[in-house]
């Protein structure tokens, strides 16, 4: 990671091309969800990428995840900002008050959870997502997946604990000291 | 064995943390797919960024020295003077335009120098009229630009005096908000003999101190 971290600050193309593989499913959740289901969302998350790319060499840290985290948000209500501005009649206070009614930390949780769902095994994200994306039943998973469903309830048991154990800094009460406060966050270069 | 031999059975603390996420893990947006084709699009953008980079007068990237590419200089006697530098030197300060005014009376035909500055691609109806003055406290750097876009709400503009692709000191930033109607007071500590080149960049707010490499305007007192 640390090596990851070095090459991309060098302005590495692997580098840039692991980063991009690496941290694209918590960007575009960043971006969707800030933007929503917007045509502007696949523009936000190339941006996010160009733009941390440019300042990378003025990237300090060792967890590139939360720097992408608030270039994506920053970029996204740039685009949300320039998309609202001519319906809103160019008033900045009205724009800001839409803005940031998005909801700071949802929009972290949202990526946080999205970090963690990307580390589970394939398998066990599978049954995740049709659980509680799709809503389907542990035998109507079962029956998709073609697997027992003595299968599916070890596999959502395991992924849960997974789970559970990422998204524990969370939690409310949690100490969250080891967590970037999306404040520091948003007010790193 | 059987299909529950391994069979993991569910933590209750677990089950009550995801069921606490529940809303948002029911959420499009939690599992939304990354654009299809988003290395590629990146790796090219950044890619022509820095094609441009390489072509632009940066003080960290080189600088195209295509003269074709730079206006050319007008000498002060022949510029039209408008009357909103002096208002803008006055906005600068009194003090300052008794010094610039004096020096420059004193000197205007060897010191003060007028030079164009043409929009790059990436500002391609952008012109600008450029006017440096030294004084006694470092070089005045008059802008009337036109035809240049307003700085987007995280961006600014910088104008820079270079000495060479690699060597260049900022003489300040604006943004441009206001349309140009009045002419931009900028201060350099340099001075335009040793520094001929002078460029304007589009800067993101989060980029750094360093040029952006990406310049808007450009021109040259050598040619």
């Amino acid at each position: 990671m640390d090596d990851l971290v070095a090459r991309f600050r060098q302005g590495d193309e692997t580098a840039i091309r692991e980063v991009i593989t690496r941290y694209s499913g918590p960007v575009t959740t960043v971006v969707r969800s800030v933007l929503g289901s917007s045509d502007l969302v696949a523009d936000g998350v190339q941006q996010t990428f160009v733009k941390a790319w440019r300042s990378s060499q003025q990237f300090q840290g060792d967890d590139l995840a939360p720097w992408l985290y608030a270039i994506a948000r920053r970029t996204s209500i740039d685009l949300l900002r320039h998309e609202r501005r001519p319906t809103i009649g160019g008033h900045e206070a009205d724009v800001e008050i839409a803005i940031e009614a998005t909801g700071l930390d949802e929009v972290w949780q949202r990526h946080e959870i999205r970090r963690a769902l990307d580390e589970l095994p394939e398998a066990e994200r599978d049954v995740v997502r049709l659980s509680h994306l799709v809503g389907l039943t542990h035998p109507q998973i079962a029956e998709h997946l073609g697997i027992a469903v003595g299968t599916v309830k070890s596999r959502s048991a395991r992924a849960h604990k997974r789970l559970a154990a990422a998204l524990r800094h969370l939690e409310p009460g949690a100490n969250r000291t080891d967590v970037p406060s999306v404040m520091s966050v948003e007010e790193r270069p | 064995m059987t299909e529950f031999d391994d069979l993991e059975q569910p933590d209750p603390a677990a089950e009550a943390t995801v069921a606490g996420f529940g809303a948002l893990l029911a959420d499009e947006a939690t599992w939304a797919e990354a654009p299809t084709d988003l290395v590629d699009d990146v790796l090219a953008q950044i890619r022509a960024e820095r094609h441009d980079a390489e072509s632009a007068a940066t003080p960290d990237r080189p600088i195209a020295n295509d003269p074709s590419d730079v206006a050319p200089v007008v000498e002060l006697h022949r510029r039209r003077r408008r009357s909103s530098r002096w208002v803008a030197l006055a906005a600068a300060g009194v003090v300052v335009i008794a010094g610039v005014f004096a020096f420059s009376q004193r000197t205007s035909d060897d010191k003060g120098i007028v030079l164009e500055l043409a929009g790059t691609e990436l500002a391609a109806d952008a012109s600008a009229i450029a006017e440096l003055v030294e004084t006694p406290d470092g070089t005045v750097v008059l802008l009337d630009i036109e035809g240049l876009p307003p700085a987007g709400p995280e961006e600014y503009y910088e104008a820079w005096l270079r000495q060479s692709p690699e060597v260049g000191v900022s003489a300040g930033t604006f943004h441009f908000r206001g349309g140009g109607g009045d002419t931009i007071v900028l201060w350099s500590g340099v001075s335009p003999s040793d520094f001929p080149l002078v460029t304007v960049t589009i800067q993101d707010l989060d980029g750094g101190a360093m040029s952006s490499g990406r310049v808007v305007l450009r021109g040259s007192l050598d040619e």
